[in-house]
């Protein structure tokens, strides 16, 4: 199942938690909670956490970290999903 | 799998009921699920709490009574699961295996059970009884999502128990049910996660080669799962537990198997996946909500992106219909004003004071009170399309086309923030966490036309074009959004590479906006852009006009005018006269000073200046002039932002240099074409 997400999440572009769900018949707390193991595993990781100097950016109340979660796949997780 | 919880007992060590102790009770549970609460109510003003032996993690425990029988529960650290990624895990399997509780009672949350029940699964692997306490289901009752404990009981095969923590409900038959499972008067068959058939051969031969060598206590099933899972602490402790032989032979199996480490825990996903489905309820798919349906619409491939098109089309139409009156309003009444008021007042001052203070600091200040209402009402519009919750349907629908250059879809919030004014629009790369696609986006920004190259357009187009002014002006700002495509093509393809970029994105319920949150939000990012922006600009200003008024007495014989003649050279492979050039230059305080310096040079009024540039300047020269202002190089501000988000002069001066080499080429193309084309002499 882990594969399967990480197979799908690595397609390269933006999918959604929805989409995810969709393709792999559970629910989208279930992507959620899934894609919260693979970043423990170092798989993945949230990508809309702001970095630093993001405190006093005139946008920074508006920009992804605020709005919604994003995660992109690390360094490990590609090479995971390339086997 | 099977650690059959009923035949585990370390020997010497009696059943709760041989010698009435107290059964001890570990309880479990991932972070937030209302664990602490439980033990409050279970072991009230009994608690203790110290460290757990050589950690600085706080344990705590205390002692509980139901009905004459005592337990002594202790609260095991919040953890998501039990490998050994983190001290808190391992004091909790540590205490499970060699403390061995009579019962281990987890708590989990009924509204993110799938997220929960990795934890049980794993719970299950060891050699202890294990009750579960499903703990605010009146929250997953409000959220829709409807829980079934007799069926979730059948299912996993261990007790259930639904409860809310907060109201002291079901905590009383969390007890009973776990001295009861303590006691043998319930049994547990729990159903637990199968692993993938690929690896079921070397599970069996790692439990083969390790169940004589492990130490009391630890099952041979949970060490060969840990181990196929890639388990650190087991991995290391495995190595000194076996014989060198077959040790090895452990070690090749996890080298030829490591793809296992995810098959385990993909397994442990689809037994949850069972487990929910039979148990849970959620709406029913025919019950669609409101961000079903209006996602429907938001993230379709093609209608979604008309929906797109159309709120960006309204956030520029409100943005010129708000934004640009106010803007002239605040330029003609009130900088000129404190410019016409400061001029009277330093009359009697030497010239230059009176020039520096007018058209250099006033000047400068002006720029930046006459970016607020553009800024205002584009924070506004950003501020209600995220606490819509539409602003990451916006990124999703654009990310497939902003792929072709090599960017991400929220590139393109910055980018339409540029073509209001490009500061912001740099300032706003920072929601790209990809350090390659925000420079790419970055060097890309001033090349969108923004407001003050639009009003250029608007102002020069007529001048030079009386006949066709609108196909001239469309042209224009087509052929920047292709060069812009161009370039952001060429540098993702030859500097930064292509980035195979994956993202995942949470959407979030769509809200009602709160207008106060909007409002209160657009107007401190206005105020801290104009203390942040205000010194920058002036000061630059002050250079400028230093420039443009030194050392002669006209702009004739300024510096800036020996500039535009040593230049001139460069000029003619675009047809452009040191006159056209230094108005190109004056655009690097801010692009609309090229109006007023070609009104000085050519000393006219905005009507007397169009007739002498058309009878001054080729429409070919025209051309080329009107290219290389829509794709000179950023303005002062845009270059101190870029500084600035980019933390370095190599990529500001980069910037710089991309914009001057791609105007000098389009201007000089644009030229010599339209020169081809017989529009190279004066009234063509």
């Amino acid at each position: 199942m882990l594969k399967r997400l990480l197979h799908e999440a690595a397609r390269g572009g933006v999918g959604s938690t929805r989409e995810l769900s969709e393709a792999l018949g559970v629910s989208e707390s279930m992507i959620e909670a899934m894609m919260q193991e693979l970043a423990r595993r170092g798989l993945v990781e949230q990508a809309s956490e702001c970095r630093p100097g993001c405190e006093d950016c005139p946008v920074g109340p508006v920009c992804a970290g605020h709005g919604f979660g994003v995660w992109v796949l690390t360094d490990a997780g590609r090479r995971a999903a390339s086997h | 799998m099977s650690a059959d919880p009923r035949s585990f007992r370390p020997r010497g060590v009696p059943s709760p009921d041989a010698d009435q102790r107290p059964i001890l009770i570990g309880l479990a549970g991932q972070p937030n699920v209302g664990k602490s609460t439980v033990f409050s109510i279970l072991t009230g003003l009994s608690q203790e709490v110290g460290n757990w032996p050589g950690r600085t993690v706080e344990r705590r425990e205390g002692n509980a009574r139901l009905e004459g029988r005592r337990f002594h529960v202790v609260d095991l650290p919040g953890t998501y699961s039990l490998t050994s990624n983190s001290e808190e895990e391992h004091i909790a399997r540590d205490f499970i295996l060699q403390e061995r509780p009579d019962v281990v009672v987890m708590i989990a949350d009924a509204a993110a059970l799938e997220r929960n029940l990795y934890l049980l699964a794993e719970l299950l692997l060891l050699p202890i009884p294990v009750v579960l306490g499903v703990n605010m289901v009146d929250v997953a009752r409000r959220e829709g999502i409807e829980f079934d404990a007799h069926v979730l009981e059948a299912a996993l095969g261990i007790p259930v128990v639904p409860m809310v923590a907060s109201r002291n409900e079901g905590v009383s038959d969390l007890l009973a049910k776990a001295a009861a499972v303590a006691k043998g008067e319930i049994t547990c068959e729990p159903d637990r996660p199968e692993i993938a058939e690929s690896h079921r051969e070397v599970f069996a031969e790692l439990k083969t080669l390790m169940s004589a060598w492990l130490p009391e206590g630890v099952p041979a099933d949970w060490a060969a799962i840990k181990l196929l899972e890639g388990d650190r602490q087991v991995t290391e402790q495995a190595e000194s537990w076996l014989p060198e032989a077959h040790w090895t032979r452990v070690h090749e199996l996890l080298l030829a198997h490591e793809d296992a480490v995810l098959d385990v825990a993909g397994a442990r996903y689809e037994w949850i996946g069972r487990m929910v489905r039979a148990a849970l309820r959620r709406p029913r798919l025919g019950q669609v909500s409101l961000t079903d349906r209006l996602d429907r619409l938001a993230t379709h491939p093609a209608w979604g992106l008309v929906l797109l098109l159309g709120v960006f089309g309204a956030v520029f139409w409100l943005t010129f219909s708000l934004a640009g009156p106010v803007q002239t309003w605040l330029d003609e009444r009130v900088v000129s004003s404190v410019a016409a008021g400061l001029e009277r007042a330093l009359s009697s001052a030497p010239a230059w004071v009176s020039g520096l203070l007018v058209d250099g600091v006033v000047a400068g200040a002006g720029i930046v009170l006459t970016f607020v209402p553009i800024l205002l009402v584009f924070f506004l519009a950003l501020g209600l399309l995220e606490d819509t919750g539409y602003q990451s349907r916006m990124a999703y629908v654009m990310d497939r086309f902003m792929h072709r250059i090599g960017l991400h879809g929220k590139s393109f919030l910055p980018l339409f923030l540029g073509f209001g004014c490009n500061v912001p629009a740099v300032m706003g790369s920072r929601v790209i966490e990809s350090r390659p696609a925000r420079l790419l986006t970055i060097l890309l920004t001033p090349f969108v036309p923004c407001s003050a190259r639009l009003l250029v357009l608007a102002f020069m187009v007529p001048l030079f074009f009386p006949a066709h002014p609108t196909l001239v002006a469309w042209g224009l700002v087509v052929g920047n959004l292709v060069v812009i495509a161009m370039v952001g093509l060429l540098l993702d393809r030859f500097v930064f590479g292509r980035e195979r970029l994956a993202f995942v994105m949470e959407m979030p319920l769509y809200h009602v906006p709160n207008p106060r949150t909007i409002v209160l939000l657009a107007l401190s990012n206005v105020w801290m852009f104009i203390k942040r922006a205000a010194t920058v600009i002036v000061v630059v200003s002050v250079v400028i006009w230093v420039l443009v008024s030194f050392p002669g007495e006209t702009v004739d014989e300024s510096w800036l005018a020996a500039i535009g003649r040593t230049l001139e050279p460069v000029g003619q492979f675009m047809g452009l006269d040191w006159r056209l050039i230094v108005a190109t230059l004056s655009a690097f305080v801010a692009k609309e000073n090229s109006i007023a310096a070609l009104g000085v040079i050519y000393g006219a009024d905005a009507d007397g200046l169009g007739r002498l540039l058309q009878a001054a300047v080729t429409p070919a020269s025209a051309l080329a002039f009107l290219v290389v202002n829509m794709l000179f190089v950023p303005c002062v501000a845009t270059v101190a932002a870029i500084r600035q988000e980019t933390g370095t002069w190599r990529w500001t001066l980069a910037s710089v240099g991309l914009m001057l080499i791609v105007a000098l080429l389009m201007g000089t193309i644009v030229y010599q074409l339209a020169a081809a084309a017989g529009l190279g002499a004066a009234g063509a």
